[in-house]
């Protein structure tokens, strides 16, 4: 059983929100401002729409209907205003070619006649094919109708072809605009209504998140707040945070210690799950997980998106398994040490009961020998229970092996586990407290044994020990259940944070042990176990020096002389 | 306590002493005892000889007592209802719950030589009027 700690002070890394992927709040910023830029383009292009028609009517002031057709361009930019969407971008492209069509219906006014009627005639169906063919297209098609009215006017060699040449290169001039607007309105458009809607879906979704969500200014001032963050943060007099101070509704238990991260998110860095002790509306302690994506816009940090995750029930939680390790540790030890303990006693009372039955004197010998049995288990016992870590960091392998069988073995057995031992008969003594390598032994037995209790398949533990260049390698090698590859992290993780834990000579589990292993300098290491289905758990652990093999030595020797 | 006549005791246990100090009062009792270190020489022996009752440890290696009683109970149902189970491990609960599954007796280390008779005498009186 693992326990996933939350990551520790420190550790910073991008923001995620829970429960969206993207886009962050810090679009809907970014969309304000992208709509902001299309108001100004529009007034623009509705100010060009308007000098076109003034220019036009002083060029050809007879033409009344041309002014028209400007003032329908007009309309059709402004109505664009009010659909404040794609299809804007289609109406101002539509109006675009609507003055296309009106030049030519000009030219041809004004020419009166061509030499061949059918020219104007294809000209406007090309025209019309543009309108409804993809910006790109248009702008080719167009292009190239106006290059062969050019060249029809130069044919002609008239007045008349003048006006179509003038006809002909202003509409050059117009396609090029129309087309470069268009390409860009059509870019701006379509970027400002994916930001419009993915802003729309995120705070849609923010409002059903379990994490409270907000945008704070670099005041830390809310700005926006979804109900979670409401109901997490609000005293209950009224629904509204905005404009509200997030470092004071925190109620933050030791603020001074978070300057640091608050002076990061303000330089512009993100910070994640920064575990915080706020002081609830019940004035109990509170765990809560902060994150911050700082949102910038020229090197000035703007906005701040925050993300904060009340873990108070999960902490209790993991309080409570690991009270539930503990206990499962302390049965499987318990179970064992009942049942080595009853063989011998079970021998002693039969020996002497038979001895009555028959009228014979029992085996006094064979009784000593089961009590001496009775002895070596409790004393192994003591080792499970002393408090802490006394006397020279060494330890004998071999010795703690054994020991830790000695408490393991009988569980196992009766789990139907198959136990299998590689162990060399000597290895070299390694830098590490006997007692707590012992609970590590039995914390890593207990693991395997968890693991494999409802595996359907074969069932062993194989042990084997080896030296390893300056040290010992011990492998528990277990059939059962492999993890996932996503859970070996997971795995990791939750054994890095109980590195941290204060509390490791008396806590159990897989945890515990990696904390003791690496306190001695060795390493732990867990993988799926590749010849079978289940885990590898590998423990290496560094040789003792001569100096502190010879204080063990020398310490042995004063207590069994 | 009915004279057993000669009748034939299987003790399948892997702790060598006290399953001779079981085989030195059943025989002076009158039984006739064959003993097994493991549940594989057990299934062997019992698939050899007729036993009367079968005194069987729970926790041995290679094949456990458990696993010992399923087969009987597949394969020799009668012989598995000749079984009076032994063990030392009185706190485990999977123990207690296979106890209770199987509906044989179960004698806890370290037990009275009273309730071993005892649980023998049921199991072989019941043999014999079957």
């Amino acid at each position: 059983m693992t326990l996933t700690e939350p990551k520790l002070e420190g550790e910073v890394s991008s923001i995620q929100h829970p429960d969206v992927e993207e886009p962050n709040s810090h679009r809907a910023v970014a969309d304000e401002g992208l709509a902001r830029q299309s108001w100004e383009m529009r007034l623009v292009l509705l100010g060009a729409a308007l000098a076109a028609g003034c220019v036009l009517y002083i060029i050809f002031p007879q033409i009344a209907y041309f002014i028209a057709l400007t003032l329908a361009l007009i309309a059709l930019v402004a109505v664009s205003f009010a659909v404040d969407t794609q299809q804007s971008s289609w109406l101002i492209g539509g109006a675009v070619a609507l003055m296309h069509i009106a030049w030519i219906a000009f030219a041809l006014q004004f020419t009166g006649y061509l030499n061949s009627p059918l020219l104007p005639l294809l000209y406007l169906v090309v025209v019309v094919y543009a309108i409804c063919a993809s910006s790109a297209q248009t702008g080719l098609v167009l292009g190239g109708a106006v290059i062969a009215l050019s060249a029809q006017a130069l044919m002609m060699e008239t007045a008349r072809s003048t006006v179509l040449l003038a006809v002909a290169s202003h509409s050059i001039l117009l396609i090029a605009i129309s087309w470069i607007v268009s390409k860009y309105m059509s870019r701006l458009y379509h970027a400002h209504d994916t930001a419009q809607h993915k802003a729309r879906q995120y705070w849609q979704m923010t409002e059903s998140s379990d994490n409270a969500l907000l945008v704070v200014d670099p005041g830390w001032r809310v700005q926006k707040a979804n109900a979670t963050a409401v109901s997490m943060l609000g005293n209950g007099d009224g629904p509204h945070l905005e404009g509200k101070n997030l470092l004071e509704l925190l109620q933050l238990r030791h603020p001074e210690g978070l300057k640091p991260y608050w002076d990061q998110i303000l330089a512009g860095e993100s910070v994640s799950e920064i575990p915080l002790t706020t002081t609830g509306r019940n004035g109990n302690p509170h765990k809560l997980l902060f994150s911050a994506v700082p949102v910038t816009e020229e090197n000035q940090v703007t906005a701040i998106n925050v993300a904060i995750s009340d873990i108070t029930e999960l902490s209790q939680t993991q309080q409570e398994l690991k009270h539930l390790e503990k206990f499962v540790a302390v049965r499987h030890v318990l179970t064992s040490l009942g049942h080595t303990l009853n063989n011998p006693l079970a021998i002693i009372r039969m020996s002497i009961q038979v001895a009555q039955v028959i009228g014979k004197e029992p085996d006094w010998d064979e009784i000593i020998r089961q009590l001496d049995r009775c002895n070596a288990t409790i004393r192994g016992l003591e080792v499970y229970v002393e408090g802490r870590d006394e006397g020279v960091p060494v330890a004998n392998v071999n010795e703690v092996i054994r020991q830790a069988l000695l408490l393991t073995k009988p569980q196992l057995m009766m789990t139907g586990i198959e136990l299998e031992q590689d162990i060399p008969a000597k290895l070299p003594l390694v830098r590490a407290h006997r007692h707590s390598l012992f609970h590590s032994f039995i914390n890593v037995i207990t693991y395997v044994w968890q693991n494999m209790e409802d595996w359907p398949g074969p069932r062993k533990l194989h042990i084997s020990a080896q030296r390893r260049f300056e040290g010992v390698e011990i492998r528990f090698r277990s059939t059962g259940p492999s993890p996932e590859p996503g859970e070996i992290p997971e795995l990791l993780k939750g054994l890095e944070a109980a590195q941290e834990s204060q509390d490791k000579f008396t806590e159990m589990g897989l945890p515990v042990v990696y904390s003791t292993v690496r306190q001695a300098g060795g390493q732990v290491l867990v993988s799926p176990n590749r010849q079978e289905s289940g885990l590898l758990v590998k423990i290496i652990l560094q040789a003792a020096n001569e100096e502190e093999v010879e204080q063990y030595q020398s310490s042995h020797r004063s207590v069994n002389g | 306590m009915k004279t057993p006549n000669g009748q034939r005791i299987l003790i399948v246990d892997d702790e060598d002493t006290l399953a001779r100090l079981m085989q030195a009062l059943l025989e002076h009792l009158g039984y006739t005892v064959d003993r097994a270190v493991d549940g594989e020489k057990a299934l062997q022996m019992g698939a050899q000889r007729n036993y009367a009752a079968v005194i069987c440890d729970l926790l041995m290696p290679i094949l456990n007592g458990m696993e010992l009683f399923r087969i009987w109970q597949r394969e020799s149902p009668e012989l598995a209802q000749r079984v009076i189970f032994v063990t030392g491990d009185n706190l485990g609960t999977r123990t207690n719950r296979f106890v209770e599954l199987s509906g044989r007796p179960c004698l806890y280390k370290p037990f009275d030589i009273k309730d071993l008779t005892a649980a023998l005498d049921e199991v072989t009186r019941v043999h014999a009027s079957s």
